[in-house]
């Protein structure tokens, strides 16, 4: 049950797709303008991967490893077409709102990625709690770098005033803010992992230290 | 021809088809749903900009709806472009006494993309007016900045405008450098006052007011010159 | 890893930094004095919180953050605080220049490496991101009050550059500015960049010294010359006279003090001559056909970016070895 929990979770720290693995970045920098449209294209993209995954996982011994790209694109894009078409005559007022992200989710690298690197070689379930565990940390990383930048452009957080027009740093709304904020939190997850890897090497170390005091 | 290279073109060729099938079963099933999500948003936007100050509709929702239904096939036809601006739905005219009411869709590249506005003009004692706007996308503008636009008190600052502010086009107070006017003068002159409400962000208004002179254009050059409807 | 072999000096002691940036204060002071009469009192008040703060952040940057126990401030941080300070208008709130200030020292300059490291000039870069992030507080100018320690008053009128007026309205507009005014400082613009002879007089300091790369300002301020020339054969209503081009807009703060940064400039003099025509160039280019009417910060920011390619290029050669 532990690894089952570890599947889940990878995504979000560890292994962040954002943060860590650097994958989507297209719609991360897009469409963290503020922090409601960054979590609209978190879900939307994890609906997106958690169906492709158990697809793509479920006919994986079926795909020849010569054409498994085109096989895995056109899934994608059915799904993502599948999703819109469903979107635009169901939930006509959120299609509106999220737009253009619909379609640019089949272009997110994190899901052809998780496909190639795990669904395709893994069982259904794992593949699921896979693709669940990115979506959460794509969902929850495009969140952090949505409010950063509505917060120190807008002084608004999901369109809640924390501080109005006073500070307003329009570069944060823009290209550059974003490229900033992202190589700063992206750094700040390098040193989380930089710092659990130094304490494990000390434990080790240290543990390597009293086996040797204990056998004299 | 190689047993394998068979086997797998074949393979893909069944899942492209999979792939194909379960599109067009969806789209048959949404298609009529999608329809009817746009005719409703464009009635919807229809009714908002055919309303006066006070609340009232001064065109009954049954006959909107009914005009809209009887041209939708001629919805998203490109009806005219001054290579700013475009028109891209049908005149949808409405009667109501001696007035007349035009209501166009039409669209103008703001910053990332084209910003489509809905508008009624007002014809009375020979003078076409512009009555109201309602501006449906503008969702390629940068949030915080032209995505202002979405603000209606924003939009307010559009309509209306008599004909003599209509004339010779409208124009962003920025463009036309009358930044000291207030937002009434300023309509009764063509000039849109946004330059207190939207700081640095001119390409989005000045989009809405590009679509807002070839409707004008349009409606006054060919549609009316074009014999009385 | 191939290592790349550059001219002397290769070893350069905390102590002969700080020699230089002192040097570099100096040089500057004429400026500061310059402003303090423009621009009022306020000006001197930018100033001040420009070197204190910079100092200030770098001191935490290196003792808290770095752990760096003996750090001590080595005058670098000031000199970018003031070089920023001097490149915002009178009308810059000063938290908005603490923002700026921040951003140079801790991201530009820190984050890529330290002192010595950096790819790009921390006050410029602290500069550009400031007329983004700001844009109306950055591009308001006020005419100069031409009263020591003067205080504007609250209704002062925003004026426009000579830049400006050009772009906007052409020449012969720009002309009311008389050249006697321009090479004084009688103009409105960022609160170092206007008199141009207090510049120079600095800029001549720092020469005597010998602590500057004169093939930088040379080959920069050679290179607008005879652009502008060129253009201005062709449309002198539209384009403006060489002398013009000189002596308005941040020209001569960035040709003098902002492009002969040591760390971001190229080491070996052809590399200099290259980087100051490339400077040239782009601010020419900007100020005709860009959105913006001055270029001088963004055009040494981009050619700070090719300053490592260009060094690669213009080694010097090791006697007896063929260049890789």
């Amino acid at each position: 049950m532990a690894s089952k929990w570890k599947e889940l979770t990878k995504g979000i720290i560890s292994e962040n797709p954002t943060y860590v693995q650097v994958l989507g970045m297209c719609p991360t920098l897009a469409t963290t303008t503020n922090a409601e449209n960054a979590f609209g294209m978190g879900i939307a993209a994890t609906i997106v991967l958690i169906m492709s995954n158990v697809v793509i996982s479920a006919i994986r011994k079926t795909v020849p490893e010569k054409v498994r790209m085109p096989i895995f694109i056109t899934v994608i894009a059915t799904l993502v077409t599948i999703i819109d078409l469903l979107m635009h005559a169901y939930t006509y007022d959120l299609w509106k709102t999220l737009g253009l992200f619909i379609p640019l989710i089949t272009v997110n690298c994190i899901i052809m990625g998780r496909a190639e690197a795990y669904a395709s070689k893994n069982g259904i379930f794992d593949s699921f709690l896979d693709g669940l565990g990115m979506g959460i940390g794509f969902t929850l990383g495009l969140v952090l770098l949505g409010s950063i930048r509505e917060l120190l452009g807008n002084g608004t957080i999901f369109g809640i005033e924390v501080w109005g027009n006073a500070f307003n740093m329009f570069a944060m709304i823009l290209p550059p803010g974003a490229f900033l904020t992202l190589g700063l939190l992206s750094a700040f997850f390098a040193s989380i992992s930089i710092r659990k890897s130094d304490k494990a090497k000390k434990m080790a170390s240290q543990q390597q230290a009293q086996k040797a005091g204990e056998q004299r | 021809m190689n047993k394998e290279m068979l086997k797998t073109s074949l393979i893909l060729m069944i899942y492209t088809l999979a792939a194909g099938i379960a599109l067009s079963l969806v789209y048959t099933i949404t298609e009529d749903k999608i329809g009817n999500a746009e005719l409703e948003n464009t009635i919807t936007a229809m009714k908002y900009v055919l309303t006066d100050g006070n609340g009232n509709q001064v065109i009954s929702s049954e006959e909107i709806e009914k005009t809209v239904s009887e041209k939708s096939s001629e919805m998203g036809n490109v009806l005219y472009t001054d290579n700013i601006g475009t028109i891209n739905s049908p005149v949808y005219e409405f009667a109501s006494g001696e007035t007349k009411y035009y209501v166009v869709t039409g669209y103008a590249p703001g910053y990332g993309g084209n910003v489509i506005t809905m508008a009624s003009f007002k014809y009375e004692n020979g003078e076409l007016s512009l009555y109201a706007i309602k501006v449906l996308d503008y969702s390629q503008e940068t949030p915080g900045l032209g995505a202002k636009i979405a603000d209606e008190n924003i939009q307010k600052r559009f309509y209306p405008i008599p004909e003599n502010g209509l004339r010779n086009g409208i124009k962003v107070d920025k463009d036309a450098g009358k930044q000291a006017l207030n937002p009434e003068d300023a309509k009764s002159q063509g000039v849109v006052k946004v330059s207190d409400v939207m700081t640095g962000a001119t390409i989005t208004p000045r989009a809405v007011s590009n679509s807002l002179n070839a409707m004008y254009n349009y409606l006054k050059k060919e549609y009316l010159q074009g014999g009385a409807n | 890893m191939k290592l790349l072999t550059t001219s002397a000096p290769h070893v350069r002691t905390q102590d002969s930094t700080r020699k230089i940036m002192i040097d570099v204060l100096i040089a500057l002071i004429p400026a500061v004095i310059a402003s303090t009469y423009f621009f009022g009192l306020y000006a001197l008040i930018l100033a001040i919180i420009g070197v204190v703060s910079a100092e200030l952040v770098e001191l935490f940057i290196m003792r808290v953050l770095k752990k760096d126990k003996e750090f001590v401030p080595n005058g670098s941080a000031a000199v970018t605080g003031l070089l920023l300070a001097l490149n915002v208008s009178v009308a810059t709130p000063w938290w908005v220049l603490l923002i700026g200030v921040f951003f140079a020292i801790a991201i530009v300059k820190h984050v890529f490496g330290g002192l010595g490291q950096n790819t790009f000039n921390p006050a410029l870069a602290g500069r550009v991101f400031l007329l983004v992030s700001f844009p109306s507080a950055m591009t308001t100018w006020y005419s100069p009050i031409n009263k020591f320690f003067g205080v504007y008053p609250a209704d002062i009128q925003t004026t426009a550059t000579p830049l400006a007026v050009l772009k906007l309205q052409g020449f012969e507009s720009a002309k009311s500015f008389s050249y006697i005014d321009l090479f004084f400082g009688n103009r409105g613009g960022s609160l170092g960049e206007t008199s141009i002879i207090l510049l120079l007089l600095g800029f001549s300091y720092l020469v005597v010294r010998g602590r500057i790369k004169v093939m930088v300002p040379a080959s920069y301020i050679g290179s607008v010359l005879l652009f502008s020339w060129i253009f201005y054969m062709v449309d002198p209503s539209k384009y403006g006279s060489p002398l013009f081009h000189v002596l308005t807009g941040g020209l001569m703060l960035g040709a003098l003090f902002m492009a002969t940064d040591m760390v971001t400039s190229p080491m070996t003099i052809k590399g200099q001559a290259i980087f100051g025509v490339g400077c040239g160039l782009l601010t020419m280019v900007i100020r005709y056909f860009g959105g913006y009417p001055e270029g001088v910060s963004l055009s040494i920011i981009i050619m700070n970016a090719l300053v490592p390619l260009i060094d690669r290029y213009t080694q010097p050669r090791i006697f007896g070895r063929r260049v890789a």
